[in-house]
């Protein structure tokens, strides 16, 4: 596990590491769907019912958040242990403590990067299919809308200037909607963080590091923006 | 006679010891040539000692302060004698005032002879005082105090030189102005005054060594600037009224004269200065003017005044480099052009018009680089870089460089094949090695390895080898130019030619023992090659084909052979590339029977109408199994030739149609070849080709990162870029979009994953 997650959650807790485990699997229990067949884990209807009571919206970034603090192995699905060691470690075993937790990294995710980076890249594995290396195009599509809009929780990647979220969309969708490795959905989110600091590509070299389709992109980017001059 | 014995003075009397002395002081200075006695001079010399020696001296000794308890006397004899030269000089100074240019010079070189001359008997009679009292002086560190003899000199440099040296000067320039101007002079002179200059030269805190600070002060400053001065002028007159050629002529005259001045007469510490100085006033000042005319001389091949300008200019900092990039740029237009020639005439030129257009280009450059340029490094970099960009970017190679590699690659597939035109194996050599020279500069290394394979596949199957050496030599070049592994293959290519040669025998002793009489009867006259997969660049028939039974029952003898030597291993005919004889018993026109060389799909076919005179279309077809893209062109062959006939008469091979043997089949060869090869399979193996190269370098690409990954474990993706295109340059130059690509397919594929900071790290 992870060492800063642990000083983070460390330092969010009041009690320091701790609460109880026997009233977290209590809670836990009470969600699960079908205690006989998987008694160590919460089904998708549960965890809709549990994230409601937690009142967590399936459709903002904290819900990703919650997902990733509780190590869920698939969208809808948690495990015992997940469960127990997340919220152990913030100090949360009652749902009100739950609760004011889920607020606190609703808040957090936009403002803190190092939590939306955390939060961003377990998406990936969490989003794709079973069986499959990479993401399904759409659903990458889908979730870049999620992360880069501030309207669910997500930090704005549209500026004035730049529609940065709309034009990689675009981007991607004149190329043939070709599904995203994991290197590429990690690469996206250096890559908005970097056009924020300069939208000019100060930054961009042809030899860099990049992965091939943000460096196609840049030029992209590059060719779109002066046919607009053009145009005006 | 104690008469004529001078009177040595009173010890202690300094008035009456100087006055003795100054007398025989004066003889030595001014008389020396009269001769002085022997009595005299020891006179002179027990006067010396004495007044040193004695207890105590009358006159100005009251003043003497002992010093460490040693009394030594001597710095009134010192003194005086110091006064006496000052005096002699002054004389000496009054007189020169009379004499100018030469005579001057004459004058200083006379004075100085006899100044120095006595300067040394003078230092001898005065040894005492030298041993005792100047040696106790220059001990205690006592400034401005000399043994004897350098006190002479000093004082000349003070009371006579300081005086005099402007004009003296003066003369020595006038001299010399009037040797470059192309009179005869005394040289002897100023060499006699550089070597009084020299002298003059003390170091202050050891006066018995020498420095050349005078020298260099007084001589060497006026010498540089007058040259400096005069060389200007004359360098921008002549430069005015002459062709930069003359002008080149010239100046290289100048520099050789002023270098044999030094040796003539000048002091060799000048050599470096007086070079340095007319190389800026006649090189470096008119370096522009010397460069803008460079493209003029290349254009004209001017030879020999390339060289002198690569003379002229190599010798200042900086010469040459606007000349490289001149030359650089030149070589490749010419190149350029001749490669424009050959694209003049379309598509259709020979491989070798265009490589002996690029050879003749790099020839005519190579010679000028060594004959003008002293075959200098950097400028045959500049050749090479220049040959570099033509070779692999021009006119033809418009589509992608790997049209040059291909060309080369055909050029000497026809050298090596048989039949062509060098006959004399040492002409032949000497075109591989030029072949070598253009084979240097492509880059797509690879792609040349590709198609020289192939031919070499071809060239080895069909036996159609010009030599066996001339292959041989010719895969130890490329051997040598970029190792083991890119010829690898080839040399396995060779050693299954040879081990088959073998196999085959062994083949025949072994079919003698096992064949019945009957079989022997039927037997089927055959070679076989063995070719490892790995190695040869050669795939399965692209169709299906049922042999003929007479060669099957022949395959399959050998292949029991085969199998009983080597058990486990798979053999693969590749029928496509099997050819064979056929003998014509059916024509009755002519005594001896037509021979027909065919391939074994057409044996196939031929072999049918043993048993009927007209076959269908679609009989033949079944029969043989062949796809129609080889049957239809292979029986058109038939029908042009006119071994069979179709019906209906003038339509084209397809079903529906029908062949007939025609037994009226005419040559006037005995030996018909029918097996020739079919225009679209050329096409299409070319195709081929350049796709497996694509596929080729991804993979050598991928290798080459896990390689480097692996042993690195760890580094920068720029750092991993640049060192995958080192590790495959010498194949072919990788596009760095292109290796970026396949380092995001293995991270894909978990070989090796991106940490933070654009580090890469290797997954075991």
């Amino acid at each position: 596990w992870n060492v800063e997650q642990a000083l983070d959650a460390y330092f969010q807790s009041s009690s320091g590491a701790g609460g109880s485990t026997s009233s977290l699997s209590k809670i836990f229990d009470s969600y699960r769907d079908a205690p006989e067949d998987n008694p160590d884990g919460i089904g998708i209807e549960g965890a809709m019912k549990y994230l409601g009571d937690i009142k967590v919206g399936l459709d903002e970034v904290a819900c990703l958040g919650i997902a990733e603090l509780l190590k869920s192995p698939s969208m809808g699905e948690f495990t015992r242990e997940g469960f127990i060691n997340g919220w152990r470690i913030t100090g949360s075993d009652t749902l009100d403590k739950m609760i004011a937790h889920a607020a606190d990294i609703r808040a957090r995710i936009p403002i803190q990067p190092d939590l939306f980076r955390r939060v961003y890249r377990f998406t990936f594995p969490l989003c794709r299919m079973q069986g499959q290396r990479n993401l399904q195009f759409e659903i990458a599509a889908e979730q870049w809308r999620l992360f880069f809009t501030p309207q669910n929780g997500g930090v704005q990647w549209n500026t004035e200037s730049t529609p940065w979220l709309d034009w990689w969309i675009e981007f991607l969708e004149e190329r043939g909607k070709r599904p995203v490795n994991k290197d590429l959905w990690e690469q996206v989110e250096v890559f908005m963080r970097k056009t924020m600091e300069d939208e000019n590509f100060g930054w961009w070299s042809a030899d860099g590091a990049w992965p091939g389709a943000l460096d196609d992109f840049v030029e992209w980017v590059q060719k779109k923006r002066g046919e607009d001059m053009e145009v005006e | 006679m104690p008469a004529l014995i001078p009177q040595i003075p009173h010890k202690d009397d300094l008035d009456e010891t100087w006055t003795f002395l100054e007398k025989g002081i004066d003889s030595v200075m001014l008389k020396l040539e009269e001769g002085v006695d022997m009595k005299t001079y020891m006179a002179l010399y027990t006067a010396v000692h004495n007044f040193c020696t004695s207890q105590k001296a009358i006159g100005s000794s009251q003043n003497i302060k002992a010093h460490h308890g040693a009394h030594l006397l001597g710095e009134e004899l010192y003194k005086l004698l110091g006064e006496y030269l000052s005096r002699h000089l002054d004389a000496v100074y009054q007189e020169s005032e009379g004499h100018a240019e030469e005579a001057l010079l004459g004058f200083y070189i006379r004075e100085w002879l006899r100044y120095t001359t006595a300067a040394k008997y003078i230092n001898h009679l005065f040894k005492y005082l030298n041993r005792h009292w100047v040696k106790r002086e220059i001990d205690e560190g006592k400034k401005n105090v000399y043994d004897v003899y350098t006190l002479h000199l000093v004082k000349w440099k003070d009371d006579f030189f300081m005086k005099v040296h402007e004009k003296v000067m003066e003369a020595v320039l006038n001299l010399v102005e009037k040797q470059r101007n192309g009179e005869t002079i005394e040289q002897s002179q100023i060499k006699s005054i550089v070597d009084s200059f020299v002298s003059l030269g003390l170091d202050e805190s050891d006066s018995s060594k020498s420095t050349l600070e005078v020298y260099r002060y007084y001589f060497e400053k006026p010498f540089i600037d007058a040259t400096r001065v005069y060389y200007e002028n004359e360098s921008r007159q002549f430069v005015a009224e002459n062709s930069v050629v003359e002008y080149m002529k010239k100046a290289e005259a100048r520099l050789d004269e002023e270098k044999a001045r030094v040796g003539l007469y000048l002091h060799p510490d000048i050599s470096k200065h007086l070079t340095d100085t007319c190389l800026d006033v006649l090189v470096t000042a008119h370096s522009e003017l010397l460069r803008d005319e460079f493209q003029v001389l290349l254009d004209n091949e001017r030879q020999e005044d390339l060289a002198r300008m690569y003379r002229l200019l190599s010798r200042i900092k900086d010469g040459l480099d606007p000349l490289r990039t001149k030359f650089e740029a030149h070589v490749r237009k010419a190149g350029l052009a001749a490669v424009e020639k050959v694209a003049a005439d379309g598509d259709s030129f020979e491989p070798k018009l265009y490589v002996d257009a690029l050879l003749q280009v790099h020839t005519r450059y190579q010679s000028l680089v060594s004959e003008a340029f002293n075959g200098e490094s950097e400028f045959v970099r500049s050749l090479d870089n220049a040959c570099r960009e033509f070779v692999n970017r021009n006119k033809i190679c418009k589509s992608g460089s790997t049209k040059t590699p291909e060309l080369l690659a055909r050029y000497t597939d026809s050298l090596l094949k048989k039949g062509s035109k060098a006959a004399e194996e040492s002409e032949l050599e000497e075109m591989l090695v030029q072949i070598m020279t253009v084979f240097k500069y492509i880059e797509d290394k690879d792609v040349f390895q590709k198609f020289y394979s192939k031919m070499l596949a071809k060239r080895l199957v069909h036996v159609s080898s010009v030599s066996d050496d001339a292959e041989t030599s010719m895969i130890s070049k490329l051997k040598e130019a970029c190792g083991f592994e890119y010829t690898n293959k080839l040399q396995r290519m060779f050693q299954d030619i040879q081990i088959s040669k073998d196999l085959n025998a062994s083949y025949r002793d072994w079919q003698e023992k096992i064949l019945d009489d009957d079989d022997r009867r039927r037997l089927v006259d055959s070679h076989f090659q063995i070719l490892g997969t790995g190695f040869w660049p050669l795939s399965a028939p692209s169709t299906d084909f049922l042999a003929p039974p007479e060669i099957v029952k022949t395959a399959e003898r050998f292949q029991s052979f085969y199998f009983d030597k080597h058990n486990g291993r798979k053999l693969t005919w590749l029928w496509q590339l099997c050819k064979g004889e056929i003998k014509t018993n059916y024509i009755r026109n002519t005594k001896v029977p037509y021979t027909f060389q065919v391939s074994t799909f057409q044996m196939g076919i031929l072999l049918l109408f043993n048993e009927h005179d007209t076959l269908s279309y679609e009989e033949i077809q079944k029969a043989t199994s062949l796809a129609p893209e080889i049957l239809d062109p292979n029986l058109s062959i038939f029908l042009k030739a006119k071994v069979l006939i179709i019906n209906p008469e003038g339509s084209k091979p397809e079903p529906g149609t029908s062949f007939s043997l025609n037994y009226n089949f005419k040559n006037k060869k005995i030996k018909v070849n029918l097996n020739i090869q079919i225009k679209s399979e050329q096409k299409v193996e070319s195709d081929d080709t350049h796709k497996t190269i694509e596929e080729d370098r991804k993979l050598l690409l991928q290798s080459a990162i896990v390689r480097i990954m692996k042993s690195r474990k760890k580094m920068k993706h720029v750092q991993l870029v640049q060192e995958v295109i080192q590790q495959v340059k010498s194949r072919f130059p990788p596009k760095v979009p292109d290796i970026k690509k396949n380092i995001e397919a293995l991270m894909e594929k978990d070989y090796i994953e991106r940490l933070d900071g654009d580090e890469i790290a290797y997954i075991a």
